[in-house]
């Protein structure tokens, strides 16, 4: 029964995201006031590729937290934590990668340059290295022990400037950004952007981390098994 | 019409290529589950 569960969730993201694809290239309308109007559909993927990346810190914190309450003296007690941590940090490196990526394109088509050191694009350069540095701290170390604890506490702080950089940084300073964001966030957004970004890029996006999350976790256990 | 039309289909084929490998290696990932089972059994 979990299996057709998990089968008809993973059905629904791969049907979400091909609407998502086809409505970014078909159905919205090329936007008003840009100085390329077909290259706004980029924003159909890059928000919600950013969310992931800030969906996959709240989720690597909250694992991380249960990580440091479990005892260190029974492994199975903070094991999966650990696993899902690593899983939500190394998805969140991806994901902030591809938010770059599509910012890049975006920048280059409105802005005339693929970088120009926005307090937004910095930010999200800032939250790559974040989740980057994670990595190599967990690389860094050999006992499962010490590695799962150092790991989780540096995730539970480094959640802290990540939401800040996505959040909050690019409302308080002045950035490129500034229409984009209050298009987004605001009333001022198209309603059939609205749609489509709410309604299938958004769940679609989130299936697809829970799915990537799910294998890269449960690759992590056979991994665990094989060296054990 | 015919160039709009490649507009929508390559990246939906794209994204329908992606699913498809990820289902892929979910089963693949489900195979080997089976059998590390079976070996501790």
């Amino acid at each position: 029964m979990r299996a057709y569960v998990a089968w008809i969730w993973k059905g629904a993201t791969g049907v979400l995201l091909a609407a998502a694809t086809w409505a970014a290239m078909a159905y919205v309308r090329p936007a008003e006031g840009f100085l390329y109007p077909d290259g706004a559909r980029i924003i159909i993927m890059h928000v919600p590729c950013a969310w992931i990346a800030c969906l996959a810190y709240v989720v690597a914190a909250w694992n991380a937290a249960a990580v440091l309450r479990a005892s260190t003296a029974v492994p199975a007690k903070w094991r999966a934590g650990d696993s899902r941590c690593a899983a939500a940090m190394e998805i969140g490196l991806l994901f902030s990668a591809l938010t770059t990526i599509t910012g890049s394109i975006f920048s280059r088509l409105q802005w005339g340059a693929f970088w120009s050191w926005d307090p937004r694009q910095t930010s999200i350069l800032v939250i790559m290295l974040l989740f980057a540095a994670y990595l190599v701290l967990r690389s860094a170390v050999t006992d499962a022990s010490v590695r799962a604890r150092l790991s989780s506490a540096y995730a539970i702080v480094a959640v802290v400037p990540g939401l800040f950089l996505i959040w909050v940084l690019p409302r308080v300073v002045s950035t490129l950004h500034g229409g984009a964001n209050q298009a987004v966030i605001g009333g001022g957004l198209d309603p059939q952007y609205r749609l489509v970004l709410y309604g299938l890029a958004l769940p679609g996006f989130v299936g697809l981390f829970a799915w990537l999350m799910q294998l890269r976790t449960r690759v992590a256990e056979l991994e665990r098994r094989w060296i054990a | 019409m015919s160039g709009q039309l490649w507009v929508v289909a390559v990246p939906v084929i794209v994204w329908a290529g992606v699913f498809a490998y990820m289902v892929m290696l979910d089963r693949k990932v489900a195979a080997v589950e089976v059998g590390a089972e079976a070996d501790d059994q």
